[in-house]
């Protein structure tokens, strides 16, 4: 923690602590037996002995009880984008950063989500459109009028819209393609680069409930065409926390949490010790920039379940898919069905989009068990063999329309 | 018979007009002559401005369905809406929300409405009703801003109850729907757009409480009442300019209102 995240960081504490607008803190600590005493300072280890927070906590409250100034300040309202299904969290914003990632000379953008991505863009010199893919035939349209040169979305979004673009459309024109939303593992690298062979693809990272974005690739890590980005100093203080102890991560190389602190001073809801959901890991350094370098992950929900004997990983079914790439598409969800009632073991179903007639599914399930790890020592056919889980399904993805959310990989049921 | 709606002087008025006629490649020396240039097709304006213009000042491209087929308009930002602001000023909502086709690109135009008046709300698409609803709930929105198809879809996904707290209604309507009924006891204000993201017409509460299709013309354009048709030609040089647009067919007249607009116009057909 350097000096002036320091400072920032306990100036936006006590103003949280001591708002007179707002007891959002002082309740959620009080329930959890924190006791802060007056005029406290938290120094690096006192720091990491202030809770977390989590959405959950942050729905409890409605905006108004959450507003830490006059609501006559409130610049901006908007909402987290609802995707894990628990009520929406309303946003209270007073200040809009820009996006100051490497630009590539991009000029109009088109992106797949509302929100306030267009004064973000604007504020940046970038134009910028919507497109929705639920209309995949009018957001090329428009694509093609407004003359994009950069494209905003996720990995997933990203190949619907290449999918549904007209050949009189030249990829060779996109410059930037800003990438967030959720992971784009190695594959959607690769698929970036045999689509839009001129673009730079810059690793962004933000949330609706921390006020945006705060992370992205510098234009060295984004040639190398990875999720690694840097946090911007001065936008938040990030952390990394092992389990659902607040166990804090200080070494490289290990995954965890990210937990976030927006350094604004003056905001309408100063974000302390969030907890995100979503998971990264600190790398060594890959570029000339001071800051660390983070990886991200995925998400907690979405792309990991605990299981008996381990892990399941996304990335991992990942690479057990990659080599079926011919005759399945990339997207894929692996269901868990955690032990009820009569059933006491749990079940995996893999759901595939297969891209020919005849693909054998009940084959491609034996090998994925065989080949998928779950832990260091343990697949799933050997804990299938060791009586730990039923043994591993797979079916047809039913076809839907294309999430405007995030892409959900991994999915536990109770 | 032409029709001034904006406080200009004639001057004014003409040297508007001239830089809107010139960007058609037309010559006017006097406002008369404006009666001589023909009217401007739809087809004509999208040709011309396809592809979008050069510069890199912000612009729209909102879009509608028409006839099966999504048309494009690129129309300047300017941040500001006049018919949605004379609406939350007439309304003075507690809290308002817009939902608008992520493709008609004007939830970025109603943030900005919102930031510069200082009205609690946010926007969203009506692809998703749920959220829709959950943030009328937790907001308590009073006011919501949609087009007269996402009105309807609205009221059937959860009846009225859905939208108790909801006791008006920014209707955006077009040349095919002006006529639309949906006010479930709600005041309905109809903003009339004649082409994507163009706001020709609004109804102020007055005319609103009528629940007919009476609008008060935009001062942004110069109207005409040609024979039973309507015409608006653009007094400012935008994007994509108006010159001599057929709005409708109606009754153009001057005629004094509680709002202080000088101006009605009642539209019979399209």
């Amino acid at each position: 923690m350097e000096n002036n995240t320091n400072d920032s960081l306990g100036r936006v504490f006590r103003e949280a602590y001591g708002s007179e607008y707002s007891a959002f803190y002082r309740d959620v600590y009080a329930k959890r037996g924190f006791v802060v005493p007056e005029g406290w300072r938290p120094t690096k280890q006192q720091w990491f002995t202030i809770p977390t927070i989590s959405k959950d906590d942050l729905t409890q409250y409605g905006y108004d009880k959450r507003a830490f100034r006059s609501l006559d300040e409130l610049e901006w309202v908007y909402t987290s984008s609802g995707t894990s299904k628990r009520p929406v969290v309303l946003n209270l914003r007073n200040r809009i950063f820009e996006y100051d990632g490497p630009k590539a000379q991009a000029r109009r953008i088109m992106f797949f989500r509302t929100s306030l991505l267009f004064f973000v863009y604007a504020k940046a010199g970038i134009a910028s459109v919507s497109g929705d893919l639920n209309y995949p035939e009018a957001t090329v349209q428009l694509a093609e009028e407004f003359q994009i040169d950069a494209i905003g979305a996720s990995i997933s979004q990203l190949r619907v819209f290449t999918a549904a673009l007209r050949e009189t459309f030249d990829k060779r024109n996109i410059k930037l393609i800003v990438l967030g939303g959720e992971r784009c593992t190695e594959d959607g690298f690769r698929f970036i680069r045999e689509h839009y062979p001129n673009a730079l693809t810059v690793a962004q990272y933000g949330t609706s409930e921390t006020h945006g974005m705060h992370a992205h690739s510098c234009e060295e890590l984004a040639r190398l065409g990875t999720d690694y980005v840097h946090f911007r100093e001065q936008s938040a203080f990030p952390e990394l926390i092992r389990g659902a102890h607040d166990d804090v991560i200080e070494d490289t190389g290990e995954e965890g949490e990210l937990v976030l602190t927006v350094l604004w001073e003056k905001n309408m809801f100063p974000v302390i010790r969030f907890r995100t959901g979503d998971l990264a890991r600190r790398v060594a350094p890959l570029c000339g920039c001071k800051e660390d370098t983070y990886e991200l992950l995925g998400r907690t929900e979405f792309d990991r379940a605990l299981i008996p004997g381990g892990q399941l990983k996304s990335e991992e079914l990942e690479r057990v898919l990659a080599p079926y790439r011919d005759s399945i598409h990339e997207d894929f969800e692996l269901h868990v069905f955690l032990p009820t009632g009569s059933v006491r073991l749990p079940r995996l179903e893999l759901l595939v989009r297969s891209r020919r007639q005849g693909i054998n599914l009940s084959q491609l399930a034996e090998v994925v068990s065989k080949e998928m790890r779950v832990g260091p020592e343990r697949t799933i056919a050997s804990g299938v063999e060791d009586g730990l889980y039923l043994p591993l399904a797979c079916q047809e993805l039913p076809v839907g329309k294309p999430s405007a959310g995030k892409r959900k990989r991994i999915l536990t049921h109770e | 018979m032409l029709f001034v709606t904006e406080k200009l002087s004639q001057d004014q008025i003409l040297s508007a007009v001239q830089k809107t006629a010139s960007f058609w490649k037309k010559e006017i020396s006097a406002l008369e002559e404006l009666e001589a240039c023909p009217v401007l097709s739809e087809e004509a304006l999208f040709k011309r401005f396809s592809p979008p213009p050069q510069q890199s000042g912000l612009h729209h491209m909102p879009a509608v369905l028409n006839s099966g087929k999504y048309i494009f308009m690129p129309v300047a930002w300017s941040g500001s809406w006049r018919a949605l602001e004379n609406t939350l000023a007439e309304r003075a909502p507690h809290a308002t929300l817009g939902i608008l086709p992520t493709l008609s690109q004007m939830d970025s135009l109603v943030m900005s409405v919102f930031h510069k008046k200082r009205i609690l709300g946010t926007v969203t698409s009506p692809g998703n009703p749920a959220l829709a609803f959950e943030i009328i709930k937790q907001l308590q929105v009073d006011l919501i801003i949609a087009t007269s198809n996402t009105a309807v879809a609205l009221t059937a996904y959860r009846g009225p109850a859905g939208m108790a707290s909801v006791r008006a209604v920014h209707m955006l309507v077009g040349p095919e729907d002006f006529n639309t009924r949906t006010s479930h006891g709600r005041s309905v204000f109809k903003d009339f757009h004649i082409l994507p993201g163009v706001s020709v017409a609004w109804q102020c509460s007055a005319l609103a409480e009528e629940k007919g299709d009476r609008f008060h013309p935009s001062p942004d354009f110069l109207w005409e009442a040609v024979g039973e048709h309507i015409l608006a030609t653009s007094i400012d040089v935008r994007p994509a300019p108006l010159l001599r647009m057929r709005v409708c067919q109606g009754l153009l007249e001057q005629s004094s209102c509680p709002c202080g607009a000088e101006f009605i116009f009642s539209i019979h057909g399209k």
